[in-house]
């Protein structure tokens, strides 16, 4: 660090964490672009329930608690009261507690059952490993198990019939559990708690698929006369209640309020300087947070790193250790976290975070949740987390009851990064995203119906989903998968539905990719069919926690890539013909300038090659050919249109315009991915006239180019009539959702794709707004920024009139 | 667009279509197609022709038991019983179960719509032999629709009212636990649940795993009673089969899946004598020694292993004739005990070496020759062992010295 003396600022000199905030931002302020501070809060407590079990007081007593958090409390009284509930909460605010309280208890009462639902393996463990303590304490002799892939074959049978709570995850009750649910007879005729925790990340393709679990759980209970309570807990999000409703089935009491008590916290949002202002190049993000790091390590504070990817965790966990761990002699101060330890190796350095033997810990996301650590003072996270709601779970890892905590959200230079960090609002105010579902969706819901149909027989007037039931099993009963007798509808093929169905994916479709380095044949991934093509390619460099493979092989048929880890100083970009045909307009708003539309699209895309891109010069080295077949997709998109005597009265020409647009396009896709919560390959981009006659396309020199249906490059002054729009769609056959909810914030993603573009500390345009600028000013004549800021200035103007 | 046109574009674009030829749905539909182009009546292969329950039961021998429940009774040649009932004179039982009952055997074999497990698979034939006063008699339940459910499973609890041991060929992992499933998925007590159960398929694999390439009931007749069915029915057909016929109303192929269904039945009840015999006498049937051996002294037959074991002892691994030495001893015939521990620990058996040393130090009381024996021993064990023997030796030296 530069040598300013440690004095200068000291607004609070008795508190270390103020100080080290103090600091930072007298000395960074060119880089810290937002700040915020929340107070620290008094808990507020409620006393025990009088009717809750000795056996349960006594546990708690025996752990400290003598009352409890308001919010547990409340969460107490609505389970009782026998309403489907949702805890929202932050970090460490005693949220376990809201419902095995409840569960405990009915489970002494009345030998009742639950059903918890983890996203992962690793939270379940250390779920289990919470309530066998929590039942040791008093002797309750509830039992509660793992069910997962990893319980062996022999123990399963007690799980099922002697379990009072059994703790799985989503996958294995769609294809281990429910598929056999006869075997688990005697626990569904007593499941009265469904717990589902996390709940935030159920949402997208993912959360359509587990809704669809639920409804199928829900009928099996129904068969076995029992109608469990579902608790729910979820990170802060836009719209907890309604996401929790979609698993439910049913009306959710949303319990929000914490009463947990909390430090005063500080949040600091940082962008490294620009080191090169030309290309838009910005300091790493890596150099920037072991600054931060290292300056409260050395002050004695107790810190954390989140980084996104395992690479990046060594690679921080060294040039740490390289200050504070020279000396093989002392004990080492820095330990690294990360999926791929063993557990073993995981649990000690738990123990030595709870002990505070270590001074800091490098971790993934492995770390975000549930894990106890004990209390930290700093938490930096390298880069953003993808979400707002996972952002604060990590920065939640620090802060002690009493003492305040400091979170830095270091961006890096992609363009969700540069967005957030620029835009403090999205922390201070109520949460922007919304975690959407869409368990309807035409092939999910059918991936589902078959799956329930293995598992009971439908008969006539049942209800499963929101589309009309009867065609669907009429659709099975044509194939064959199901047959038709009186007024029931059965499975009749030699299958097991639910291996064919990934509640990752939509369809079957899947390609797996795989690894042969060193000779072996390991699945490292699985790509969705619609993104394939684009990521999939022969040459293609596919990124993996930041290490890079190279496609070998693409076995089409087979839905299988060879990939082999090849260090490249280059990624690759698929040069994507996409055109898109307006089929259908739902609905449409029209403002001065604009119109905004959404619809059903038929979308033909053809991959034709790729480019080689340098890493940081972001220079074109190379192009490579690509012959796949075209993939068509029906869809739902929305798009945005100028008038045409605005267009021409905006642009100078329709180079510009079409520059424009695609600037526009790239800022609008990854600022729409972030307000629906979604990844940004979920979604997709184009430019193009809506009729299919023609689409926009970066060319080789950077340049916009518009190219006809064959792929030819046509001159954009030389057609008739040229009404270019920007489409965002949803990037899975049928869609999943995604169009409704981005029309109805269409102006707020112009509004923040012309804030992203707007505030970027580039010259022309980079990476981080607009995407790569290849050509040059010179040869474009024109600056591409001012292009899409012409464009999203248009859109958002409309957007906030309308 | 239509519900059904959506979903057939949608699963086109999402890729489903290519991945669902996979290499087992092209065997699978190239069957169908090979069904289709039999010779049938004027229904074209897709129109479901309705079925009169009636006329097919007639066809196939069966009478009509309910709305979509057929049953077929067929008697089966005596010479299987007979067999059977010698058998049991000279061998009464399996380690499993050590006395059997001809009149109490409930045979089951069942045919289901796929191999998959889980609850969508339905068992639509349930065949059962078993020893009544007239004789052995095989009845084939048959459903007809997925409406027999009910009526099947209250026609088996009848039967297994009157049994007290079901006997199967890997009924315990398959039959058994499908039949349990479809019960209750009909509301239905599971038929088989208060039997006791015999699969020939463990005793089977004790005998034979390490003998043949595999213990399929097909490799058992024709390596135990010398038959090779000559036109029997791949297991993946019966499920076509069935499909056939719910979806098409094809019963070409039922005729098949019933005699097959029989002709599995009548095994178990044949293949019964030789592996009652073989539990006896494993060698003159090519059997595992040491592992049948072993399941008699699992099930506390200490005596029939150890018989099974010196009958055999010219042939067994150093392992095994340790383990008969251990058995003998218990015994009381020491003399075996030690000309085999004395054989083995010639040839350097480490074992052997130390029971030999223990026979001497604490049978004998000899400590030299104890010592001898144990220093030939290596490890921290051997050690402590020798230097209590040499303090022992050292003291029954002195001790004699002391006498003179
Ligand atoms: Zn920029």
């Amino acid at each position: 660090m530069a040598s300013a003396p440690d004095n200068v600022v000291s607004p609070d000199f008795g508190d270390p964490v103020r100080r080290l905030a103090a600091q930072l931002k007298a000395k960074y302020s060119d880089r810290i672009t937002g700040e915020l501070t929340v107070p620290g809060r008094e808990a507020r407590y409620e006393p025990l329930p009088d009717e809750l079990d000795g056996r349960l007081k006594e546990a708690l007593r025996q752990r400290g608690l003598e009352q409890l958090y308001s919010h547990q409390r409340a969460a107490w009284d609505a389970i009782r009261a026998g309403q489907h509930t949702v805890v929202v909460t932050p970090t460490a605010s005693g949220k376990t507690l809201c419902y095995n309280l409840p569960v405990i208890q009915d489970a002494l009462e009345t030998g009742a059952k639950a059903l918890y639902l983890f996203p992962t393996k690793a939270l379940s463990q250390d779920q289990v490993a919470e309530l066998v303590e929590l039942n040791q304490a008093a002797e309750l002799g509830i039992r509660a198990y793992t069910f997962d892939g990893d319980t062996p074959g022999d123990a399963r049978q007690a799980v099922r019939t002697k379990g009072d709570i059994v703790v799985s995850n989503p996958d294995m009750l769609h294809q281990g559990v429910l598929p056999h649910h006869t075997k688990w007879a005697q626990f569904f005729e007593s499941l009265r708690y469904v717990v589902i925790d996390e709940l935030h990340t159920y949402r997208g393709v993912f959360g359509a698929h587990v809704a669809n679990v639920m409804r199928r759980l829900r009928r099996i209970c129904r068969f076995y006369g029992s109608e469990p309570i579902f608790i729910l807990s979820s990170a802060t999000i836009a719209n907890p209640a309604e996401l929790a409703q979609q698993l439910a089935g049913d009306a959710v009491t949303a319990i929000t309020d914490s009463g947990a008590p909390s430090g005063e916290k500080h949040l600091l949002l940082w962008n490294p300087p620009v080191v090169n202002a030309d290309l838009g190049i910005r300091a790493s993000a890596r150099s920037q947070a072991t600054r931060i790091t290292r300056s409260a390590v050395a002050r004695g504070l107790k810190g954390i790193i989140f980084a996104r990817s395992r690479i990046m965790v060594e690679i921080l966990t060294k040039y740490l250790k390289d200050t504070f761990d020279s000396d093989p002699r002392r004990p080492s101060r820095v330990a690294a976290y990360r999926g791929g330890y063993l557990p073993t190796e995981r649990r000690r350095t738990e123990q030595q975070l709870r002990s505070g033997d270590v001074d800091c810990v490098v971790a993934t996301s492995a770390l975000e949740l549930g894990v106890d650590i004990g209390a930290l003072d700093v938490c930096v996270l390298n880069g953003y987390p993808g979400t707002i709601a996972s952002t604060w779970q990590r920065i939640g890892r620090a802060g002690r009851r009493n003492r305040a905590s400091l979170g830095v959200v270091v961006a890096s230079s992609q363009p969700l990064d540069q967005y957030i960090v620029r835009n403090p609002d999205f922390f201070t105010g109520a949460s922007p995203e919304h975690a959407r579902i869409d368990p309807d969706q035409l092939l999910i819901l059918l991936d589902h119906v078959r799956c329930a149909a293995f598992e009971l027989s439908f008969q006539r007037g049942e209800c499963f989903g929101g589309e009309p039931l009867e065609e669907l099993l009429e659709y099975l009963a044509e194939q064959g998968v199901l047959h038709r007798e009186g007024d029931a509808w059965h499975w009749t093929e030699d299958s097991y539905p639910a291996n064919s169905v990934s509640l990752r994916s939509v369809a079957e479709g899947n390609f797996v990719v795989v690894d042969q380095t060193e000779g072996g044949r390991r699945i490292i991934a699985e790509v969705d069919y619609a993104s394939a093509p684009e990521t999939l390619y022969e040459g293609a460099i596919y990124l993996i926690q930041a290490v890079p493979y190279q496609v070998e092989y693409l076995d089409w048929d087979g839905r299988k890539a060879y990939v082999r880890e090849t260090p490249v100083d280059y990624y690759t970009d698929a040069i994507d013909y996409t055109r898109l045909k307006i089929l259908e307009n739902f609905e449409s708003e029209t403002a001065a300038d604009t119109d905004t539309s959404r619809g059903e699209v038929h979308l033909v895309r053809r991959i034709p090659g790729y480019k080689k891109i340098r890493y940081y010069s972001h220079e074109n080295i190379g192009f490579g050919k690509i012959s796949l077949p075209d993939q068509e997709m029906h869809t739902t998109a929305v798009w945005w249109q100028v008038h045409p005597e605005a267009l021409a009265e905006a642009f100078p020409s329709r180079q510009q315009a079409l520059d424009g647009f695609l600037g526009a396009a790239y800022a609008m896709h990854h600022v729409a991915a972030l307000r629906l919560m979604a990844e940004p390959g979920d979604l997709g981009r184009a430019v193009g006239d809506g009729d299919a006659e023609w689409f926009a396309t970066t060319g080789p020199g950077g340049r916009g180019q518009l190219r006809t249906l064959d792929g030819g490059e046509a001159d954009p002054e030389a057609q008739r009539e040229f009404r270019p729009a920007v489409f965002l769609y949803d990037n899975y056959p049928g869609g999943v959702g995604l169009s409704a909810p981005l029309f109805d914030q269409r102006a707020a993603v112009a509004a923040d794709a012309y804030e992203l573009v707007a505030s970027c500390g580039c010259e022309q345009g980079c990476p981080s707004c607009v995407g790569p600028i290849l050509a040059s000013e010179e040869s474009r004549g024109f600056s591409p920024r001012a292009a899409a800021l012409t464009a999203l200035e248009r859109f958002a103007r409309d957007g906030t009139q309308g | 667009m239509a519900l059904k046109d959506r979903l057939n574009t949608l699963r086109r674009e999402s890729g489903v279509e290519p991945a669902s030829a996979s290499a087992g749905d092209v065997a699978s539909r190239l069957e169908r197609l090979r069904a289709g182009s039999r010779p049938r009546s004027s229904a074209p292969p897709d129109a479901k022709r309705p079925v009169d329950p009636h006329a097919l039961a007639a066809g196939l021998g069966a009478r009509v038991l309910g709305d979509y429940l057929l049953c077929r009774e067929v008697a089966v040649s005596a010479a299987a019983t007979e067999a059977l009932s010698a058998a049991l004179t000279t061998a009464p039982g399996l380690p499993e179960r050590s006395e059997i009952d001809p009149g109490s055997l409930l045979f089951v074999d069942t045919e289901t719509s796929g191999l998959a497990g889980g609850t969508g698979t339905l068992v639509f034939l349930v065949g059962l032999l078993r020893w009544e006063a007239a004789g052995p008699v095989c009845r084939q339940y048959l459903l007809t629709g997925f409406g027999g459910e009910p009526a099947l499973y209250q026609s088996l609890s009848a039967e297994a009212a009157t049994a007290s041991l079901v006997v199967s060929y890997n009924g315990k992992s398959f039959d058994a636990p499908l039949l349990r499933d479809r019960a209750c998925l009909n509301r239905q007590a599971s038929p088989l649940a208060a039997l006791a159960h015999l699969d020939l398929l463990a005793p089977m694999r004790r005998l034979f795993a390490t003998r043949w390439p595999d213990c399929r009931l097909a490799t058992a007749e024709a390596l135990l009673l010398g038959e090779h069915r000559s036109d029997d029915l791949p297991g993946d057909q019966a499920p076509l089969a069935w499909f056939d016929f719910v979806h098409r109303g094809d019963t070409q192929r039922l005729p098949g899946v019933l005699s097959h269904n029989e002709q599995d039945l009548v095994s178990l009840m044949r293949l019964l004598p030789p592996l009652l015999g073989a539990h006896q006498a494993p060698l003159a049937y090519g059997g595992d020694v040491a592992a049948t051996a072993r399941a008699w002294l699992r099930h506390g037959s200490e005596d029939r292993a150890r018989d099974l074991l010196a009958d055999a002892e010219a042939c067994l691994a150093d392992a095994e004739r340790l383990e008969l030495a251990r058995l003998a001893r218990r015994a009381g015939d020491r003399d075996t005990a030690v000309r085999i521990w004395r054989a083995l620990a010639e040839q350097g058996n480490e074992r052997a070496i130390e029971a030999i040393a223990k026979h001497y130090e604490h049978r004998l009381g000899d400590p030299s020759t104890a010592l001898a024996w144990a220093r030939r021993l290596s490890g921290l064990e051997a050690q402590r062992r020798c230097r209590r023997l040499e303090s022992k030796r050292d003291g029954a030296m002195a001790q004699g010295e002391l006498g003179l």
